[in-house]
């Protein structure tokens, strides 16, 4: 990494350092972070899908599957055999400084409600959040997400500055 | 919203690839969609274990739907358990000669 204002060793600007633990905030740690939690997984015996590298899929000799989801810091562990799914939760627990929530309920802000018959997967919470950030709430509703035969055309002015 | 929302996919993406450098009338079309998406918020992905149809998948595409970039629109989607679990609009990448290789182009992506 660059050396930061105001701490550059005289005489030696154009040298960079050498990052020996990745803080919260910088620009490495989320790499760092991939790194070490694609580490630990190859530990635990789970191997990474070749098309979701945030999947990440245990096989027991016996064919019992593990199946890890992943997105940053929340994790989602699947699996038929519950006992199977609790001893890897559990080895996660205690490697990492984090919770169990039990039952999943809701996942990166969807609502997963579990009936007898089926599972229904829900974005209602989230949208309303965003409809109140836009003050969008009593907004008139539309039959089509957008006007038929509408073709959107490249804006040809100059690009706005932000 | 695209997590829940596969009915959206289609005109998300198509109004992502001017989001570089977007246009009053684009930002009023996405107003548009969020319009569509209040009439909708009711709606929801359901699952049912007991429909044992295992995986099928549907692919169709727009035929040179982008006249600056002149290509096509790939859409798929791969339904289990009675609802979807996978879907994607996406632009292709390549210029098609025909709608034949368009067609054979939308169900390589799916692949």
């Amino acid at each position: 990494m660059k050396q930061p204002e105001g701490f550059t060793a005289r005489g030696q600007g154009s040298k960079v350092m050498c990052l020996l633990c990745a803080l919260y905030g910088l620009k490495q740690a989320t790499l760092q972070w991939w790194r070490e939690l694609k580490a630990f997984m190859k530990t635990m015996g789970f191997h990474q899908a070749s098309s979701d590298a945030r999947v990440f899929i245990y096989k027991h000799p016996d064919r019992r599957l593990v199946i890890t989801l992943v997105y940053v810091d929340d994790g989602l562990f699947l699996g038929a055999d519950k006992a199977l799914v609790d001893s890897k939760k559990c080895a996660c627990l205690e490697h990492w400084e984090c919770h169990d929530t039990g039952d999943v309920t809701d996942f990166l802000g969807m609502k997963i409600n579990k009936t007898a018959s089926h599972i229904t997967i829900d974005q209602k919470a989230y949208l309303k959040t965003v409809l109140e950030r836009f003050d969008m709430h009593n907004a008139k509703i539309t039959p089509t997400p957008i006007p038929s035969g509408y073709v959107p055309q490249e804006n040809k002015g100059a690009v706005n500055p932000v | 919203m695209l997590g829940t929302c596969p009915d959206t996919a289609f005109v998300v993406i198509k109004m992502l690839q001017f989001s570089a450098n977007p246009s009053q009338d684009h930002l009023d079309k996405a107003m548009y969609i969020m319009r569509y998406l209040i009439g909708t918020q009711d709606y929801h992905m359901v699952y049912d274990g007991r429909i044992n149809e295992g995986l099928i998948a549907h692919t169709d595409l727009d035929w040179a739907s982008n006249p600056i970039k002149h290509r096509s629109t790939t859409g798929f989607f791969a339904s289990l358990a009675s609802s979807i679990v996978c879907w994607q609009s996406h632009l292709q990448k390549t210029v098609v000669l025909s709608s034949t290789e368009a067609e054979y182009m939308a169900m390589l992506d799916t692949c």
